[in-house]
């Protein structure tokens, strides 16, 4: 009599394969390890703030120190939802991109946000890139968690105008972003469940081996041109032993991802979709399987329809242009103002609930969370007075509970202080000053770090 | 080489020098290629849908099947790594699939037999409870227990139909299957009843099934009982009988299914490596089946291998010209994922191991046989789906005030309006680009046709006949119409800049940084008069507007952001008169369906589409040595040359059969 691994596989006609079993998903992240985390949650289409005669719905109305109470005076502002966590948040005004787009503001400003860098005139228009390699990359091969690699997590549809614009590994070297929170979990933990994982470690060894002895002898053939070589190269240093993630989600988020497989694109789940990535993004950092990450939500030039009070409100894009149109000339959108100042709010709910699930597992003030946009403001498509909202600390680094208005300084300087700040050094052990294009001035925010 | 090199420095003419454009020399397989290719490796009848849950790759410009925008990430790799595993795993596990993939390893199904056992029948003895609906309830600790007579030794399957409550605790009943006593399986059962299973090796004789219940609890507000339906046992007829195959057979079957992996023959290095790893199988696998564990880890590392996730180009041999021609393995697969999407057929095969690709002609002999299959259809349908942007046009919206008549479920609707209209074009009628653009009918149903001012009956596409002075072509059909618009106004830049870029391929400057946005739409002007305002003479958009693009986007002035026919835009007549200056000199319209013609005539579109064409079958961008040829295709379509013929002829140049760099 013997008992096969082949259990629940067997017999079966079509091609479904086993799904994996749901026992033993239960466990509880592992206290915190202490190191910091980086993580970016990109919103699109700018925020509800002063511009082009249009009235302050965005920041609290003083600058200077921030608290629950300091918030909640200012009930009428979108950052006013943040109020619970007022002493770790760092608001920031004033904060422009450096560099123009090339035909798409929104193609643009997704391509700087997190690199500081150029936007490629090849490609151009919406198809457009990011001539350097961004924070949440940096920031991930500077230590070894997930084999220096950041999540790259998307929410938004398929098949579109302007899909992920986040994140680089290099100059127009874009990262992919996975849509589908059931199968990013999957890749974290590796394995499906109820496997022997001694016997798949060896052979996954034995074959590993096997494919890098092979692509090692093709990287070494001399026909190949610098470009064939590189994605060899990138190929040939994905092949590893992957961390598994040491923690579960509870049965319940299990069986909530599992039910929303393939379904990951459309509207009416959006901030659904986003609350499951953001809660694997808070398992991750607890159990300490990254240091880094992203959540875009949205396309490029976010065009989700969100469901608001229950009611179904147009297309984002839209409402951020006032009018029914991805264009210059549609029928106006009556309240399309308040419209977007409720998705300001819906946003910031999110965000809190990426601050809620860190502050769960204890870990909130240990890494920075930040909530970050392509545009400064929908109408003008502006790429000053972008805001960037940051939640945590990173242990003390940073010098949380302000609201700072910088009248016009280039981001750069933040991508800097967060990367300082979650502790990454120059070998010469200084801080980091020249992150993104070299013609800025570098150096970091005065009165951030501590 | 090194010498037609140095030679070639010192020239002042470059008749020596490379002749075509430089082409990657690995290309990653697209999410469809792979599925194509796994799906034919292993003679599966449908596609595993595997790649659904791949990492995509970025949306860019051009051709998603662009080589340098197809990487491998970690998460890619490990998406491919689960993927091989699986299939692997699904390929030794049923019989039929074995057979097909390992023909080198015959064997005998396992034993045939079926027995259930319900558990209300006498068959079935419940240690305590009583009936409850169709089955039987165990109302605390206890078993169910039948006993099966066996004729033959072998693999079974053991199901049990079990459910459970729990004790207000959410734990809810556990159970134990054992076969003679010993457990098999176990665990913890839902509240709807769920079918269990575990497979269990039997030898001839009496057996004794049981399924335990081993957590009763019972307090107040709480009874956890456990609830079977029936129990059955299945002879694992579909599992692998005993193997007779040894070495010898393992080596043959991994030259075979290799080649087939790597598209061409293994090296005596790669074959010994292989096997060496199939005889690792017994050891890393351990499931009592040998062979079959050497077949699932040779299988698991093929699928995971670069020369199977790439279609490569390696040769490195110049001839007599100074042009590298490559193999007849390279080109077989260079063809079949051209004009397939997928990994050649046998006979691609044979054409290439009897070295039968290695002329213009026999490649033009093995492209006329496959534009016949059903895979070069799916080809063609891709890549005018990706010209036209077809995959856009779930986006399409109107405003129900201007279109009470639009309804989403047109988007669809439209999109499989192109496929049959360039279905048609290309393979029902066999025609050339001129009627690509030209073809006064399309393809409609009930939803579609009175965009055409026509009525039609049930959800079918037909073919109907247009007004051949309103409509002609893909650019007067209701997709292109309807998606380069907004929701009331059509886009006229949109629509000119697709027809400069992608039907003329012009070369348009970059937009300026950060343009600005038409303004408001004003009673008592048209939506020409408040483009040119924005856009026309004196204006920063002076040049490449006014001469470029609003020329050709006005002239679909006529066709309102739906994709109807229009005679007033804002009240006033519709002006779609233009001209523009192309390479040959001027033209001149009066009306859309003028223009189209005069593009569907000019040289430039003949040339730009056999273009696209090339950059499609090469996985690149185009480059200024691929000009004699699409000079060369672009006359001869000008002149007539099928869509089929034009394919032909990409596929057979030298630009596809050969290389340049060293």
């Amino acid at each position: 009599m013997k008992t096969s691994r082949r259990l629940f596989l067997t017999g079966t006609a079509g091609l479904t394969l086993g799904l994996p079993l749901l026992e033993g998903l239960n466990g509880e992240a592992r206290a915190a390890e202490g190191d910091p985390f980086l993580f970016f949650v990109r919103q699109g289409n700018g925020v509800s703030q002063a511009d082009e005669g249009e009235p302050e719905g965005f920041w609290p109305r003083n600058e200077g120190e921030l608290s629950q109470e300091v918030l909640e005076q200012d009930s009428d502002r979108v950052l006013s939802e943040l109020s619970p966590y007022g002493r770790s948040i760092t608001a920031i005004k004033g904060l422009s991109y450096a560099f123009s787009s090339n035909g798409c503001g929104h193609s643009g400003g997704g391509n700087q946000c997190l690199t500081a860098n150029e936007v490629s005139d090849d490609p151009s228009g919406q198809a457009s890139l990011a001539m350097g390699e961004s924070v949440d990359n940096f920031v991930a091969r500077s230590f070894s968690e997930n084999g220096g690699e950041p999540l790259t997590l998307y929410t938004g549809p398929r098949g579109g105008y302007l899909e992920e614009v986040l994140s680089y590994r290099g100059s127009k070297d874009i990262r992919p972003a996975e849509d589908d929170p059931w199968t990013a979990y999957q890749r974290m933990l590796g394995v499906d469940e109820g496997v022997d994982l001694e016997g798949l470690d060896l052979r996954r060894q034995s074959i590993n081996d096997v494919l890098s002895e092979q692509l090692d002898s093709l990287i070494a053939s001399p026909q190949l041109s610098s470009a064939d070589v590189a994605r060899l190269t990138l190929h040939r240093e994905s092949i590893r032993d992957f961390e598994r993630l040491s923690c579960r989600v509870s049965e319940e988020q299990a069986l909530a991802m599992q039910d929303g497989v393939g379904l990951s694109t459309l509207d009416d789940r959006r901030m659904l979709v986003a609350r499951q990535h953001l809660d694997l993004m808070a398992l991750a950092a607890a159990c300490g399987f990254v240091r880094s990450g992203t959540l875009q939500i949205g396309d490029g030039n976010d065009g989700t329809e969100y469901t608001i009070d229950g009611q179904r409100l147009p297309n984002f894009h839209w409402i951020s242009h006032r009018i029914y149109s991805d264009g210059d000339e549609g029928e106006t959108i009556v309240g399309a103002y308040d419209m977007h100042q409720a998705i300001d709010r819906l946003y910031a709910q999110t965000f809190m609930h990426l601050l809620d699930r860190l502050n769960e597992h204890g870990i909130l003030d240990q890494g920075i969370s930040v909530w970050c946009n392509d545009l400064g403001a929908g109408v003008s498509h502006s790429y000053n007075n972008v805001p960037f909202v940051l939640a945590g600390s990173a242990g003390g680094a940073l010098r949380a509970g302000q609201f700072l208005d910088l009248g016009g300084v280039y981001h750069n300087k933040l991508m800097n202080t967060l990367i300082s700040a979650v502790g990454v050094r120059t070998e010469s052990g200084g801080l980091v000053e020249d992150f993104g294009h070299s013609s800025l001035d570098g150096g970091v925010l005065d009165g951030l770090l501590s | 080489m090194f010498l037609l090199l140095m030679a070639c420095n010192g020239c002042a003419e470059s008749s020596l020098s490379p002749q075509l454009e430089s082409s990657p020399r690995v290309v990653r397989l697209t999410h469809t290629q792979w599925e194509n290719s796994v799906q034919d490796l292993l003679s599966l009848e449908q596609e595993t849908s595997l790649s659904e849950r791949f990492l995509g790759d970025p949306l860019t410009e051009g051709f998603e099947n662009e080589a340098s925008k197809l990487q491998v990430s970690p998460e890619l790799f490990q998406d491919y790594q689960r993927a091989a595993e699986a299939l692997a795993l699904l390929t030794v596990s049923d019989l039929d699939r074995y057979s097909a993939v390992v023909p080198q390893d015959p064997r005998v199904a396992g034993v045939d037999f079926e027995q259930r056992l319900e558990a209300e029948d006498s068959a079935v003895t419940g240690s305590n409870g009583d009936y409850s609906g169709d089955g039987w309830l165990l109302w605390s600790d206890g078993s169910f227990t039948a006993t099966v007579t066996l004729l033959e030794q072998g693999d079974y399957l053991m199901e049990a139909a079990l459910a459970g409550s729990d004790c207000g605790d959410g734990v809810y009943a556990t159970f134990e299957m054992r076969a003679d006593g010993e457990a098999i399986a176990s665990g913890e059962t839902l509240p709807a009843t769920t079918v269990f299973s575990a497979e269990v090796e039997l030898s001839a004789g009496d057996h004794e099934l049981q399924v335990v219940f081993d957590n009763d609890c019972w307090v107040d507000g709480g009874d956890r009982n456990l609830y079977m339906d029936w129990m059955q046992l299945t002879g694992a007829g579909g599992v692998l009988g005993e193997s007779q195959a040894g070495q010898e057979q393992a080596l043959a079957w991994i030259e075979d299914i290799g080649a087939r992996a790597f598209r061409r023959p293994l090296t005596n290095n790669e074959a010994m490596v292989l096997l060496d790893l199939f005889e690792q199988g017994p050891e890393l696998g351990g499931s009592g089946d040998d062979f079959a564990d050497g077949v699932e880890l040779v299988l698991s590392t093929l699928l995971q291998s670069p020369h199977f996730l790439y279609r490569m180009e390696l040769s490195q041999t110049p001839n007599d010209a100074g042009l590298v021609p490559l193999n007849g393995w390279e080109v077989a697969s260079k063809l079949s994922y051209a004009l397939w999407n997928t990994m050649p057929d046998r006979e691609l095969f044979a054409a290439a191991d009897a070295g039968e690709l290695g002329t213009a002609d026999q490649v033009r002999a093995q492209a006329w046989r496959m534009l016949e299959d059903e895979r070069a259809h799916a080809v063609v349908q891709d890549f005018h789906g990706q010209l036209m942007g077809t995959g856009n046009y779930g986006n399409i919206y109107k405003d129900p005030e201007d279109f009470p008549a639009y309804d989403p479920v047109l988007n669809e609707t439209m999109r499989l309006e192109v496929e049959a209209f360039v279905e048609e074009v290309v393979f029902g009628e066999e025609a050339g680009v001129y009627s690509l653009f030209t073809a006064p009918y399309t393809f409609v149903n009930q939803d579609l046709a009175p965009i055409y001012g026509l009525s039609a009956a049930g959800s079918e596409l037909q073919r109907v006949d247009l007004d051949p002075t309103q409509r002609g072509g893909l650019l007067l059909q209701s997709g292109f119409l309807a998606s380069h618009a907004d929701s009331t106004t059509p886009s006229s830049i949109h629509r000119g800049v697709f027809v400069d870029l992608e039907v003329l391929c012009l070369d348009l400057p970059d937009p300026p940084a950060n343009v600005t946005g038409l303004p408001a739409r004003e009673p008592g002007a048209t939506n020409r008069e408040r483009v040119e305002q924005h856009t026309g003479e004196g204006t920063c958009g002076g040049t490449c507007h006014q001469e470029m693009i609003n020329p050709a986007g006005f002239a679909f002035e006529g066709y309102d952001a739906l994709g109807q026919v229009r005679e007033l835009d804002n009240g006033f007549p519709v002006d779609a008169s233009g001209s523009m200056t192309l390479s040959e000199g001027a033209i001149a319209w009066a009306t859309g369906r003028e223009f189209v013609q005069l593009l569907a005539e000019h040289p430039d579109t003949h040339r730009c589409y056999a273009g696209h064409w090339l950059s499609y079958v090469q996985a690149r961008k185009l480059g200024e040595l691929d000009d004699p040829l699409l000079d060369r295709l672009g006359a001869e379509s000008e002149q007539g040359l099928p869509i089929r013929e034009l394919l032909v002829e990409l596929v057979s140049s030298d630009s596809f059969r050969m290389r340049v760099d060293p």
